[in-house]
């Protein structure tokens, strides 16, 4: 029996990459899965999974408020609940400052902070109705390490994760877990796009720049997201503590024990259980 | 009339390097300083400097891990100035290499200096700040102590424990109004590296290129800038934090 | 001593508490100020006053330029996030257009500042300083104020960024920012209304408290100090 056999999950960004990985792993692991995406060819890409039946394919733009009621509706109609979102959707535009635009900023708010923000409340009423889920919000180690190029990318992902921590508080009385993970170098069909003529000799390179001395591969987040997913992480939820000090180790998953009974009055951060 | 007229500071480890620089910068001040320093010959150097510059300041020696010596120097602090309003921990020591290679008492070492001498000092220091209504611990540590960095496993523990111990004493000396912040600078050109480096001046520049997104060392004088501001009245809400002057290097 | 004689700032959102706190010290450090604020209001100590949508990109580029144009240079740009919900509510209870009521003119106010800023001051040539203030909850969970959190998360990274966009030594211009806790007047102090216990130096803030650590990141005495986030919360933080 899968360690997810039983659970509904919607996967945004569901058909490629990081999002296809998560829906492979946790298909695997027993779940039926609703994935999303931005048009009908990218069905084309979970074909296995859907003619398996682990999944059906939704088309939808996290980052239009009305419509993600598609996605809602279509695992409820379907399986008749919801326990996972997997906020995996976002954009990344990384460039100079000077050829930074506002609308970059605004795509990256649009596409990493508020598709998130839509898509939690959009599952929350269900989560509670199902006593409890799980929320895995896919940020970036640029999250929480740029460069100068990051100017826009950066605070959106910043911006998801204190939302997640927030959602984790907000969460918790219902038995809702919020997770964020970070990514570091994850080689996916995004960087092959951008590495040009010779993509293997460009994730050779980018070896060296990492403890481990590799780029990650999208099953490695996959499985992980699929575990958090699980009862195994049943008392993991939040972001802890902001931890500048370490280096990357190609991936990074935030961790928290739930917070004592809600006690609106009391600074929740500050209570004693931390 | 300098911004920090009539404050009595004690500071370690001055002969040279960030030590003198901040000293430099509290004279200018006008505080007035009892410092310690390891090498005979640059203490007293920068002893003859400080005077020079109308400094009232006093040099005794301090082995960090003595509690003794530690009673010895507030005594005389508080013998010359009648009080302490701050004490700087800038006495530190360093020995990097890879974790297999390093020897085995080497975390033991730089915790003595690095991690027991500020608690010593902070411990020596703690009830007369509080008998005076408050006082400034600032504990100069370094990016190493925020960050993980190959052949810093000794170097790195020590300043890591450092940090929690200025967090912890943050925490515990705010109802005394007592301070404490810890000050992390990054990659300092001070008369000791560049002695080193002389041979290999070539070598610098590249290093510097790629370790600091400003591009240029840090110096003494930069860290004294940023102790001066602490020590006064302008940084009195500023507690349990650490202050990076790292040229951006902590950024990343 | 003023450290900022012969030099002029530009300190948008200069209405609010800590914007005229601010404004009052870094005129008494020497500056000229431009205060920027949505109605053009009057501060105390400004030079002289300007209009600033800080969500609009239009408009911070004719206040940058009227500041040059009126004080003859730009080298200190202080942004200022104040917006957040008028009651706390949870993200379940939010709709999207409350929650980017308080995320548009937090980020991109200071995105907007940064972006025309920095291009800006390169332009002129002699360098500058850019200090970001927003709050010292951003790591934290802030039920009730998601977007308030949020926003001050976004402000500390986007710091980090265009610190590094801007670090080459030849251009000497500085980025950084204040992370703000419990300081009278500042949202902060309705977000926690009762000084938590274990606060170390137990007690609130003032507005000026900020004012200082502004200005000391925005002075020559920090000039080896980039892309760092300075917390003044009287160790809020710390544990």
């Amino acid at each position: 029996m899968g360690t997810l056999s039983g659970k509904v999950a919607i996967v945004t960004g569901g058909t490629a990459g990081i999002g296809r990985a998560c829906a492979i792993a946790m298909a695997r692991e027993g779940a039926k899965l609703v994935l999303t995406g931005r048009s009908a060819e990218r069905a084309e890409k979970i074909k296995p999974l859907i003619d398996s039946g682990a999944a059906i394919y939704v088309q939808q733009d996290t980052t239009v408020e009305t419509e993600w009621p598609k996605a809602i509706d279509a695992a409820l109609k379907a399986h008749g609940k919801i326990d996972i979102l997997v906020n995996n959707a976002g954009a990344i535009a990384v460039k100079p400052l000077e050829a930074m635009a506002h609308a970059d900023l605004t795509r990256m708010l649009a596409a990493n902070l508020d598709s998130v923000f839509c898509g939690m409340r959009a599952v929350w009423p269900h989560l509670i109705r199902n006593n409890g889920g799980v929320i895995v919000n896919m940020s970036a180690l640029m999250g929480e390490r740029t460069a100068g190029i990051g100017m826009a990318y950066t605070p959106a992902k910043a911006a998801q994760q204190s939302l997640t921590k927030t959602a984790a508080l907000e969460g918790g009385r219902h038995n809702i877990r919020v997770v964020s993970v970070l990514p570091g170098l994850i080689w996916s069909d995004g960087w092959v796009r951008m590495a040009g003529a010779e993509p293997e000799k460009t994730k050779a390179g980018l070896g060296p720049t990492i403890p481990m001395g590799r780029v990650g591969e999208t099953s490695e987040i996959g499985e992980v997201v699929a575990w958090l997913c699980s009862d195994d992480a049943r008392y993991i939820t939040g972001i802890d503590i902001f931890d500048r000090r370490r280096q990357s180790s190609g991936m990074k998953t935030y961790v928290r024990p739930l917070p004592p009974p809600y006690l609106p009055d009391l600074p929740i951060f500050l209570t004693p259980a931390r | 009339m300098g911004v920090l007229s009539g404050k009595a500071v004690i500071l370690t480890g001055a002969s040279s390097g960030i030590g003198k620089g901040t000293a430099l910068k509290l004279a200018e001040a006008s505080a007035r300083i009892v410092f310690t320093g390891r090498d005979g010959p640059r203490s007293d150097e920068t002893l003859a400097t400080l005077r020079a510059m109308g400094a009232a300041v006093e040099l005794v020696r301090l082995d960090v891990t003595s509690e003794a010596d530690w009673a010895r120097v507030i005594d005389t602090c508080l013998s010359r100035f009648g009080r302490v309003d701050v004490l700087i921990n800038n006495a530190g020591d360093a020995v990097m290499d890879r974790i297999e290679k390093l020897p085995a008492n080497a975390m033991n070492d730089l915790i003595g200096v690095n991690v027991d001498g500020p608690f010593l000092g902070m411990r020596a220091v703690w009830p007369h700040m509080k008998k005076q209504g408050g006082g400034l611990i600032i504990n100069v540590n370094s990016v190493a102590g925020q960050r993980g960095n190959v052949n810093g496993s000794a170097y790195c523990g020590s300043k890591a424990a450092q940090l929690s111990l200025s967090l912890t004493a943050a925490a515990e000396g705010g109802k005394d109004n007592i301070r404490v912040v810890s000050l992390h600078p990054g990659f300092t050109l001070t008369e000791g590296l560049e002695e080193t480096l002389c041979t290999q001046p070539q070598m610098l520049q590249p290093m510097i290129d790629s370790m600091i997104p400003i591009k240029l060392p840090g110096r003494p004088a930069d860290m004294g800038d940023a102790v001066v501001f602490l020590c006064s009245d302008d940084a009195r809400n500023l507690t349990g934090i650490e202050i990076n002057v790292d040229g951006g290097m902590t950024a990343r | 001593m003023a450290s900022f004689d012969g030099k002029v700032a530009l300190v948008a959102n200069a209405g609010s508490v800590i914007g005229r706190a601010v404004v009052k010290r870094l005129a008494a450090d020497g500056a000229k100020v431009m205060a920027a604020s949505s109605d053009g209001s009057s501060v105390s100590g400004a030079t002289k006053t300007i209009v600033l949508d800080v969500a609009a990109q239009a408009s911070w580029e004719s206040a940058l330029a009227g500041t040059v144009a009126a004080l003859g240079r730009l080298d200190i740009l202080v942004t200022i996030a104040s917006a957040t919900y008028a009651t706390p509510k949870p993200i379940a209870e939010t709709s999207l257009a409350e929650f980017k009521a308080v995320t548009t003119p937090n980020l991109e106010g200071a995105f907007l500042g940064l972006r025309f800023g920095i291009v800006k001051m390169r332009e002129l040539g002699h360098g500058g300083a850019v200090v970001n203030v927003a709050s010292a909850l951003a790591t934290v969970g802030l039920p009730g104020q998601a977007a308030y959190g949020a926003s001050a998360n976004g402000i500390r990274m986007m710091t980090r960024a265009a610190a590094l966009s801007c670090a080459d030594s030849t251009d000497k211009i500085r980025v950084n920012a204040v992370q703000v806790g419990l300081i009278d007047g500042a949202p902060e102090s309705d977000i926690v209304p009762t000084l938590p216990k274990d606060l170390a130096l137990a007690r609130r803030g003032t507005p000026d408290d900020v004012a200082a650590a502004v200005a000391f990141l925005a002075s020559d005495r920090a000039s080896y100090i980039t892309g760092y986030v300075l917390p003044v919360d009287g160790g809020l933080m710390a544990a």
